[in-house]
This record gives C-alpha cells, structure tokens and sequence, in this order.
C-alpha cells in the first residue's frame, strides 16, 4: 500500500504499464525510498517528492524494465544472429537449385511472408521501449521455430542430395530451435 | 554522470552481484552501496536498479523474497550459489583486464642514463 498521495500516483502510472509482479516490487522500492527521506527529517509531502526524483521518471523506469526485459533480449539475439542464418541458408539453398525442388510456389511465399512478418515483429521489439511490444516475442520465438522446422523439413523432403552448406546449415537450425525452444517460457511470461 | 552510466552499462550486473557478497539487502540498500562504494560515482536512478535486480532473480543470480516488516511487505535480495559464481568468475577476469590495460597505461619508467 502506497505512503503517501504523490507515490500512489507515480506507482498507478508504472501499473498501466508494467506486470504487477515488477510494480510490487518498485512500489516496495519507492517506498522504502521514501522511508529513507522521512528518516531524513523532511516532511511527508517532501519526503515523497524526493522519493520520486530520487527513483528517476516513471518513462525512465519503465524503458529500464523494457530493456532488461526477456523478450526484447529474445529479439535482440535472434536478430543479432539472423545474418549467420540468412547467409547458411541462403548459400543452401542456391547450391542446391533449390528453385526446382517440388514445392508449391503457395508454400514457398507463405514461408516468405512469414519470414518477414517475423523479422519486422523482432525489429519492433529490440527498438521498443514499450513492454506490452516486448510480449510479441514470444510469440515471434514460436514461428522462428517453425520457420526453422518448416525450413528442415523441406531439406529433407525435397533436396536432391547432401551438400557443404546444408550440413552446416541444418545443425544450426537444430541447435536455434533447441536454443529458442528453451527460452520460450522466459520469452512468454509477463 | 552520462560517461559513468555508460560505462556502468556492460559492469551492471556483476557490481549489484558484489554489493550482495556481505548478505541479503533490500534494493534500496543495493542501491545505496552501488552509490557508497564507487564513492558518489554510480548514482543511479534507483528506479533503474529495480529491473536489473528483477532480471538477475529471473536468471537465478540472485533470489528475492518477500516479507513482512513493521507491518509493510519488504522485498529482500541474496546471493545465489550461481550468482556466487559468476561472481567469481566475473571477478577473475576483471583482475586480469585491468592488469592488462595498466601494463598498456602506465608510462614506461625513464631508461636508466649510464
């Protein structure tokens, strides 16, 4: 329970934005800042103002928590080794002629447009500061897994033999749907 | 200061691990040795230190739990045996950079005349 007007307000405003396990906490934060302040001598009114500038605006705080957040970390390590993957499967699938496996060409732009749906949603998250974007990532770690799973699959399906690129490629995206499989339920929660 | 906080940015976690090596603390004491012992150096917003806590408890550094004090729950933060660790090990190669980099800035000594 808030101490004082002025903290119920600044906490009120960290509550329309963040989970309510991370306000119980900087509502505890605050308030034993505030503690600290009415220790001090000053008066109540004082006490909590201190206490507000002492704990930075609520936008600051807010972007702190966005930032060590786990989805946008999620982001931004896929993003980051995004480059690896595109080059891996890129060279793949140009060595193997991948142009006349026998995939409906439907198939082949659904998996376009969806890998770049992906790409723009864990672009937003790594740029945002807003912590209700940061929860797309889950979601985004989901259809990267299944991209990569789409992506073997096809390999298996289709490719006429095994070549250098592909068996570089395959582990990686074994090893980034194990990887990101694990980190889901971090990726998810609140 | 803007050049300390970017500095600080990369070293954040294992400073708020080390000011947890003599015990559980509340945040706002993490806080205030992050302040105390940098002397004044690394003030931070302690709403800013409030989510890298959160972050090292959900990577299971440290544990948090709650409790109640003269009536008003209280949050307390410790040390995990993994956050000891990495402590440690974060510790170790800290010494050996910063051996590094004196050997690289401290000037050479005069070369002794005959």
């Amino acid at each position: 329970m808030a101490d004082h007007p002025l903290i119920a307000g600044y906490i009120a405003t960290l509550g329309d934005r963040l989970p309510a396990e991370a306000v119980d906490e900087l509502a505890d934060g605050l308030n034993e800042t505030f503690q600290h302040h009415l220790r001090r001598g000053l008066t109540r009114s004082d006490a909590a103002a201190a206490a507000i500038a002492e704990f930075g605006r609520p936008d600051l705080v807010i972007a702190a928590f966005t930032r060590h957040s786990a989805g946008r970390r999620t982001a931004v390590r896929l993003l980051a080794t995004a480059p690896v993957f595109a080059a891996l499967w890129g060279t793949t699938l140009i060595t193997a002629h991948a142009w006349t496996w026998p995939i409906p060409p439907g198939a082949a732009v659904a998996f376009g447009v969806t890998l770049l749906t992906v790409a723009t949603a864990l672009v937003v998250v790594a740029a945002s500061n807003n912590p209700e974007r940061t929860r797309l990532a889950g979601p985004a770690s989901l259809v990267v897994i299944l991209l990569d799973l789409a992506m073997l699959t096809a390999v298996a399906a289709a490719a006429p033999a095994l070549t250098w690129p592909m068996a570089l490629a395959v582990p990686a995206s074994l090893a980034r749907i194990a990887l990101t499989a694990r980190n889901l339920p971090r990726a998810i929660a609140p | 200061m803007k050049a300390d906080a970017q500095v600080l940015k990369g070293h954040l976690d294992v400073l708020l691990l080390a000011t947890l090596t003599a015990g559980p603390r509340h945040g706002y004491a993490i806080k205030e040795a992050l302040r105390d012992g940098s002397n004044g150096r690394f003030d931070l917003p302690t709403g800013t230190v409030y989510p890298a806590l959160h972050r090292l408890d959900r990577a299971g550094l440290i544990t948090g739990s709650w409790s109640v004090v003269d009536g008003r729950r209280r949050r307390t933060y410790q040390l995990t045996a993994a956050g000891r660790r990495k402590l440690a090990g974060e510790r170790a190669g800290w010494h050996e950079f910063a051996r590094a980099v004196t050997a690289l800035l401290e000037p050479d000594p005069w070369p002794t005349t005959r």
